[in-house]
Order: C-alpha cells, then structure tokens, then sequence
C-alpha cells in the first residue's frame, strides 16, 4: 500500500539521483545539502520578514525596514563618505588590517607560550600567576586605556592582540596536555631526546588545538576591534564609521555597518573553521 | 606536516604580513596644508595631547581652560575668536511632553532665566562669597579645581533669549550640514519643512520663553508625584544654569531654585550623557523630557532620525577654544597635525573644518 505522500518524497528522491547531483555518488549528502539550503533560506525570510515587520510597527528613523538598510549597504562601497572621505571598502581594509596586525602579535607570542606552559612545568608555573590575572579581564575594558596609553594607531591592535591571545594561549596549553601519555611513551621508549618529542610528537598534535584557538580569537578580535574604533581609530574602520554615523542619526547606515560587521566576522570566523576542520581531519582528529 | 605544506603556510604568512606592512605605511599623505582630525572625548583630549597621540583639540569648557591650566597645552584660539557669537548649547523639549505639560515647562524655562541672570550677576563681583560659592558648585560638578571654573567662566557667555541672530546661525548650520551631506536636502521635506528657513522657524521657539517671564515662584510642587527629567551633559560648563538651579544651598529654605518655583526635577536615566547625540538618543526612547545639549545634535538628529524635540531657550554661546601643544604658534605650524574634536556631531567639529577650510587647508580624517 501507498502511504500518503510517499509518491511525492520518491519525486525528490528521483531529482537528486540525476545530474548533476549523481556526479558525486552521493545521494545522501546531496539532499541532506539541499535540506539545509532549504531551511537556512527559510530562516532568514522568516528574518527579514520579523525584522520588517517590526520596523512597520516600530515606525521610527531607529529601526529602518530591511529595504532601506539594504539601499544603504550598497551605497556604503558606492560612495564616499562625507564625513571622512572613505567608503566601506576603506573601512573593512583598516579594520581588517589591525584585526591581522593584532592576530599576528597574539600568533607570535601566545603559540611558543602556550606550548612552553604545557611543556614544561616550571614554565607554567613562572607564567601562570601573570596569566591568570589578566585572563578574566574582558578584553573590550582595555579599551579606553590602551587608546590613550597607546595611541588611536596602536592601542586598537594591542585590543585585538589580548582578545586573541588568551583564547589561543589557553588552547594551545590544553592542547599540549591532551596529548595521548602512550604517544609520548612510544617516542621515549624508541629513544626521543627531549627536544624530539617536542618538535615531533607535541609541536603536531597541537596544530588543531591552535586552529580552534584561531577561530575563537579571530571571533573575540572582531569584539575587540569594533569597540577600540568606537573609542578612536585613525585611518577609519567599521568601528568608527558605526560611531560616527549613529552621532549624526543616520541610523540606516549604522545598520549597514552592523551588516557588514556580521559578514566579515562570519566570514572569518567559517573560513578559520573550515582550516580548522581539514587540519584536524588530515592529523585524524576527525 | 608535510614540507609542502609548510612551505606554502610560511609563503601566505609572509604574503599577509607584507601585504598589512604596505597599507599600514602606503596611508601616508604629503603633509603640506593638510590638518588631521580624529574624535576623541573632550575628557580625554588633555590626556590624548600629553601621550602625543594627537597635536591640538577643539574642545568646549572647562576641558579647555583644564588644558590651559595645566600647563601642558596653549590656547591657540578661543572661539569667540573664530566665530563671533557662535551659538552653542540649547534647551530642548520633548513634543509630547510640552504637549501634556506646559505648565511645567514653562517653569523650568523661569528657573533657567532666573539661574543664568544669577550667575551673570554673580561674576561681576569676584570677591563675593556667592562667586566662591558658584566656583565650588562649577568644581564639584566639573571635576575640575576652582580656577579651572573661574577661568571657564571668563571665555563662555551664558544665556537663555532666542534672538534673530540665533535663528540666522541655525539657517547657517543645517545649510552647512546639508552642504557637507550630513543632512540630505530630502530630509526636511520627509520631516515636513519646505525649507531651511521654515524649519528654523519651526524648530526654534521663542515664544516659551516670553510666557515663561510672568512665572512666579510657587509654594505648590505642581509634578510632585512626576518629576520632570532633564537631561544634560557630563561636567560641561555651558550648562552651569542647571548645576546651581539643582543647588539647595544657594536659595534659602534649604529649597532648589527648581523647587522655589514648584517644578520636582529628576536627572534623567543614563544620565549626564557624554554628547548632545547620546542625549538626543535619550529623548528617543522616552528618557529625557527636557534637556541641555548642543544645537549641532539636536538638529541633526531631529532632521536624521525624527527625534521629535523643540528648542525652546538657549543656554550659551561661545565658550570653546582649540587648545595645541605649546609648540604650535602659527597656521603654518598646523601643516600635517592632527587635531583632535568631540565629534562629528558637535558645533566644535563644525568650527574646526570651518575655520581651517577657509585658510587654505585641505581637512582630512585621520
């Protein structure tokens, strides 16, 4: 007997199993995709349509509708803003530049401590007691100091460089402690120096520890720098041009701004996941 | 790992690294008749000129007098030099409020003449114990020392009376803004007004102020159970009226001048605010009912985002200076320096690109 719809679920069924999606010989995954893009597409109409809905009832310059906002997207990359000169691809370049510049140092110095901490005892017990003062502190309430200590060209980048650096040190150092006790027996045993089982057996098995450690930073940076350019900034950033407009009350611009915040820290934050993903699966991790 | 693959992670590291070193030190510009801004707090600015973040700032009282004092920076202009008059702080009132309350609003504004004709007598006698007293109050609400407030109250001039010359320099400042594109020529249509003139007619309102003369002081607390909310800014001088208004010291019976004339006050929530933007926000979402703050935001942000207020007095006009490293004594010294504003948003910033455009200098946001 036929159950109710099943003639409609073998229909679907029958799409997926030709080309192109049977190029790859997997059925399966290829609806389970479609399934996801499906939901994902509704979730966010059931957004946009929330949001415009919202904004009718709302009826104020400080929830502008969808269709606005959208306008004012496009035309942050089109044109110049008047206040500085800059458009939004000026903005993201001095963004992003200070999020890399911040990645870069917390990269540098929280990897090689990290790896020494959960190496080497004595290592972790002279960098422990400074780490674990500043580690609670958010990072974002630096942000006043730092600018002024700093100045408005690198107090921004030392913000991100201690919202990157905690999360990455902390993984780096459980990453070392979570190492298989037989691996490291296994390398004695066949006569590992010291200075081996480091570069061989722990330096590796780190890496995906790092890449977790990465990501998460990479999202807490994005915080960090947003709240720096609300502060002072020079040479631009989204951070600034949000603050800047919501000065002057354009606040659909200021939505714009928050949109292309969302896509950058998405898109960092998925791209950083994604190598995340292929390095732990080429050390089997996954 | 792969030696290929470490390879190829070293090459996109040095590729990143390179690429950041080059827009990080290719954003020079040639530096001849060219002056930088960037925002920075007023608070902030002194502390900004000594870490050599910034060369100069422009900035409203008493942060200018502070820097002044301290020794650290020169004035290189007060503004009554660079724009006589210049109109600056304002009071404005929530429409709907206004509506259900004139009343109260009417007494506020009296409270408002009668503090700023106090201080205006008060400052003529310096060797009075009511100017020591103004200068404690100005200290204590400031956060500054006395002579920081004596000095404050030399470059400011205080008042309340909406005058013609008022009304001209706020034509003058929403042209400018619509010139600069801050403000969109559509806007004031979207808003209702036919022109810059018409809006200035409608958004300024002397006539408050004329009712406001007959009020006398009142044994009744006419809002007891509903205290008006005002809103103002964090330490700014220009709004002394309020500070010694809001005094039960001053007026005998241990009683506010708020209180003589039977209106109970309450600072507004999240209140004092940092800018006139913050507190034109506060006015949006219902916090503030009446409030002291810059005629620059409140334009802005009534034409920008419907920010439903009405200016009804004012409250100061000049008072603001750029303050430079002692090193910076002439135009030419400006070549290439970086001045620091309180903000995009404020007549101070307004001045700036003003006064530095019509000498010659290119203006660019660092």
């Amino acid at each position: 007997m036929d159950v109710k719809g099943s003639g409609k679920k073998k229909e679907r069924a029958s799409i997926f199993s030709q080309w192109p999606f049977n190029k790859f010989g997997n059925e399966e995954k290829w609806q389970q995709l479609f399934k996801t893009l499906v939901i994902t597409i509704i979730s966010l109409v059931a957004f946009l349509i929330t949001w415009w809905g919202l904004s009718e009832l709302a009826d104020t310059d400080y929830l502008p509708d969808p269709e606005t906002v959208f306008r004012s997207f496009i035309d942050t990359f089109q044109i110049r803003d008047p206040l500085t000169g800059r458009n939004m691809w000026d903005n993201i370049m001095a963004s992003l530049t200070r999020v890399m510049w911040g990645f870069a140092l917390a990269f540098a110095t929280a990897v090689p401590l990290g790896l020494a901490m959960g190496f080497s005892k004595n290592a972790d017990d002279f960098s422990k007691p400074v780490v674990e003062v500043f580690r609670p502190i958010p990072p974002i309430a630096w942000a006043p100091i730092m600018i002024l200590a700093l100045g408005v060209l690198l107090g921004p980048i030392v913000l991100v460089f201690i919202g990157v650096f905690f999360p990455l040190l902390s993984n780096v150092i459980f990453g070392v402690r979570s190492i298989d006790p037989i691996l490291s027996d296994a390398a004695r045993t066949l006569g590992a120096k010291r200075s081996h089982l480091f570069l061989k057996v722990i330096l590796p098995s780190t890496i995906p520890y790092i890449m977790t450690g990465i990501r998460i930073g990479l999202g807490i940076g994005w915080m960090c720098i947003v709240a720096a350019e609300f502060i002072a900034a020079t040479g631009g950033g989204v951070g600034q041009y949000i603050v800047f407009k919501a000065e002057v009350g354009r606040y659909d611009q200021v939505y714009a701004g928050l949109v292309v915040i969302a896509i950058l820290g998405l898109l960092t934050t998925e791209l950083s996941g994604y190598i995340e993903r292929r390095v732990s699966k080429r050390m089997g991790m996954l | 790992m792969d030696k290929k693959i470490a390879i190829i992670a070293v090459a996109v590291v040095a590729i990143v690294v390179l690429g950041i070193v080059a827009i990080t030190f290719m954003q020079g510009d040639s530096d001849e008749k060219v002056v930088y801004w960037v925002a920075v707090a007023p608070i902030d600015q002194k502390a900004a000129l000594a870490a050599g973040t910034i060369d100069g700032a422009i900035t409203w009282e008493p942060y200018a007098s502070d820097a002044l004092l301290s020794g650290s920076a020169a004035i290189y202009k007060w503004s009554e030099d660079i724009w006589e008059d210049h109109p600056c702080c304002v009071v404005a009132v929530d429409q709907d409020y206004l509506a259900e309350n004139e009343q109260i609003v009417l007494r506020v504004l009296k409270v408002h003449q009668v503090a700023t004709d106090w201080i205006y007598e008060t400052i003529q006698d310096t060797s009075s114990d009511n100017y020591t007293k103004l200068l404690d109050l100005g200290a204590e609400f400031s956060q500054r020392n006395t002579s920081v407030v004596a000095s404050s109250l030399e470059h400011m001039i205080l008042t309340y009376e909406i005058t013609s010359e008022f009304e001209d320099w706020m034509e003058l400042i929403t042209e400018k803004y619509i010139d600069l594109d801050l403000i969109e020529n559509a806007t004031l249509a979207t808003r209702g007004y036919d022109s810059v003139e018409d809006f200035v007619d409608q958004y300024v309102n002397s006539s408050y102020l004329a009712m406001a003369e007959d009020i006398e002081p009142s044994e009744e607390i006419l809002n007891e159970d509903d205290p008006v909310r005002i809103g103002y800014l964090v330490g700014d001088l220009h709004q002394f009226a309020r500070v010694i208004a809001a005094d039960d010291t001053l007026w005998g019976g241990n009683k506010s001048l708020f209180e003589i004339y039977g209106v109970a006050t309450v600072t507004s929530e999240g209140g004092p605010y940092a800018n006139g933007g913050a507190e034109m926000d506060a006015f949006a979402t219902g916090l503030v009912d009446i409030g002291y703050l810059g005629s620059p935001p409140a334009i802005l942000k009534h034409l920008n985002a419907g920010v439903n207020t009405l200016i009804v007095g004012q409250v100061n006009t000049v008072g603001s200076a750029i303050f430079v490293d002692p090193e910076i004594t002439s135009l030419e010294d400006f070549y290439g320096k970086t001045i620091a504003t309180p903000g995009p948003s404020s007549i101070q910033h307004l001045m700036f690109l003003d006064y530095f455009t019509s000498n010659g200098f290119t203006v660019k946001a660092k």
